[in-house]
């Protein structure tokens, strides 16, 4: 088991407990600010009360605070040199420079911006829990702007995908949190009780967050002007099929991960002619099920070998008009700009899987 | 001048005996809770609350040969001087290196603890450079306050010319005998001193502030 929480904690008033057994290295913790998620999670590090899980975690824990707590009077480099020595061999580089924050070595710490701080703090908490150690995150994606954003997100998706790390990830951004975590918990209050909820999947318990609930990865093959064009699926044996996207700061070649909200994606059944859509794909339905007042269907994306699915609500009218069912064909539309960018991966290089 | 040149002796070895003691004691006071806390809190405020003759006649009763007899041959020293100095000098220099310690950020030391660094590397890398400072201005103004220690080095020293005749002495002295000019020099002589400690001590907690 990856994680077995089980804490309560009293703090001003309020009852805190916070259960989690899970099978998930990433979790996600979402909830409105001042319920006390800091709080649990530095229960949870034994950094208040008298429940220390340290020693149960078994492996080195990179804590990134909200503060960041980076020492003011160091310089950026010595807070490495310090307290990583060495550590990350030749990932170290890569995280630096996937953080942006090579530039930064000789700045003392109390110079840093907010965003310049927290990418040091992340970057320290990285070294810190090593590829097999333990990660928690509070709040990390705060001040940093989107160019930023999208890069951090594409190393911490790596790092997950390829490392044995645990992560515990507090944000209040549903984007974030959906793509890398496997499960999130929501913080719930009732009166002075704060208690962490079931763990659920992310795309039902963001739901009410707008989350972008398709997160396809895919890879750019050209960018012309404000659009670029993107190909889904791995583009090998399997194929792929093309997507035209917002530009936004892409270059030819990179990887992306792009985010598809269901609700932004219409279902037909014939070629509609001239619409200004630029993206109009073919595809097959996998399953239906009902959703509330709505039937919650899955697409697969012809041309792709089944490998890319999306997602979306239909009123159970629309189902019943156009006889939809497992295996009939449809047709997908959706505008440019309802793709957006959410991730751009980081090469780990050859030291990536440990 | 001899005065002065005594009265820099009596400081120094004054902050030689009690700096340590006195960081300590503030590390203490800011950063332990344990029982007796207050009553140590206490003890070392002592000596601002009850007349400095009376801490002086504790000094000669401790040392004395008509009390505990701990070292009855240093009365009337210079050594004794910088004792009754010293002592009058701690609780300002453990009050004001409380406060220095209690403004560095205990989450700063837990952090720096969580990685991996050891207790004294915490302590060292992270305590005292961010309480430095503060610590400084410290030992300056405590520094100052033995300069002009008065009522208790005049019970245990008593006014031995060129051995603890210090300028507070000095001017007590040309006052009884009538001498004001000569107080007066004095009394300017110790203005000045007084006046650069408080000065180096001010600058010292101002770019400390900035700092963090």
């Amino acid at each position: 088991m990856s994680w077995n929480i089980d804490i309560a904690h009293r703090q001003g008033g309020l009852d805190l407990a916070w259960t989690l057994r899970t099978e998930a290295r990433f979790v996600g913790v979402h909830g409105a600010s001042g319920l006390g998620k800091t709080t649990l999670i530095e229960t949870l590090l034994g950094w208040r009360g008298r429940f220390g899980a340290l020693d149960r975690f078994g492996g080195a824990v990179g804590y990134l605070p909200q503060d960041v707590l980076l020492m003011p009077h160091w310089t950026v480099a010595e807070h490495f040199e310090r307290l990583v020595p060495g550590a990350g061999g030749a990932r170290r580089d890569v995280i630096f420079q996937a953080l942006g924050i090579d530039a930064l070595m000789a700045r003392p710490a109390r110079l840093l911006s907010g965003g310049e701080a927290r990418r040091v703090g992340l970057a320290r908490a990285l070294l810190v829990a090593g590829g097999e150690g333990v990660l928690v995150l509070d709040e990390p994606f705060e001040a940093l702007d989107r160019p930023r954003r999208v890069r951090v997100l594409g190393l911490l998706h790596e790092l997950a995908a390829r490392t044995q790390l645990r992560c515990i990830l507090v944000s209040h951004r549903a984007d974030e949190l959906a793509l890398l975590a496997e499960v999130v918990q929501r913080l719930e209050a009732e009166g002075t009780q704060r208690r962490m909820g079931p763990p659920a999947a992310p795309n039902a318990a963001l739901a009410r967050e707008g989350v972008h609930e398709n997160r396809i990865a895919a890879t750019v093959c050209a960018v012309d002007g404000d659009v670029a064009i993107c190909v889904v699926g791995d583009g090998g044996s399997a194929g792929g099929v093309e997507w035209v996207v917002p530009a936004d700061g892409l270059e030819s070649g990179a990887r992306a991960i792009l985010g598809l909200r269901g609700d932004d994606v219409l279902l037909g059944l014939d070629d509609p002619g001239r619409v200004s859509a630029r993206n109009k794909l073919e595809g097959r339905v996998t399953a239906l099920r009902p959703a509330g007042a709505y039937v919650e269907l899955d697409v697969a994306l012809e041309g792709t070998g089944g490998t890319v699915t999306l997602s979306t609500h239909l009123t159970r009218g629309a189902v019943a008009e156009l006889e939809l069912e497992a295996g009939a064909p449809v047709r997908l539309f959706f505008k440019t700009r309802a793709v957006r960018l959410l991730a751009l991966p980081v090469e780990l290089g050859p030291t990536g899987v440990r | 001048m001899e005065a002065l040149w005594v009265s820099l002796q009596v400081a120094t070895w004054a902050l030689a005996w009690v700096s340590l003691p006195g960081i300590a004691l503030g590390w203490l006071l800011a950063r332990k809770r344990f029982p007796g806390r207050a009553l140590v809190d206490g003890l070392v405020q002592l000596p601002l609350v009850v007349p400095a003759v009376a801490v002086g006649y504790g000094l000669l009763w401790l040392l004395g040969a008509q009390g505990l007899a701990l070292a009855p041959e240093v009365l009337f020293t210079r050594t004794a001087a910088s004792l009754a100095a010293g002592v009058m000098a701690l609780p300002l220099i453990a009050r004001l290196a409380q406060v220095a310690f209690e403004g560095v950020d205990p989450r700063l030391e837990r952090m720096a603890a969580s990685t991996g660094l050891g207790r004294g590397a915490v302590f060292r890398s992270v305590t005292l450079p961010l309480a430095g400072r503060g610590l400084v201005a410290a030992l300056v103004l405590g520094f100052g306050r033995a300069l002009g220690e008065f009522g208790a080095t005049v019970v245990v020293a008593g006014l031995v010319p060129g051995e603890t005749r210090t300028l507070a002495l000095g001017i007590f002295e040309e006052l009884q005998l009538g001498r004001g000019d000569a107080a007066l020099e004095l009394a300017g002589l110790a203005a000045v001193c007084g006046l650069v400690a408080t000065v180096v001590a001010a600058r010292l907690a101002r770019d400390g502030g900035r700092e963090r």
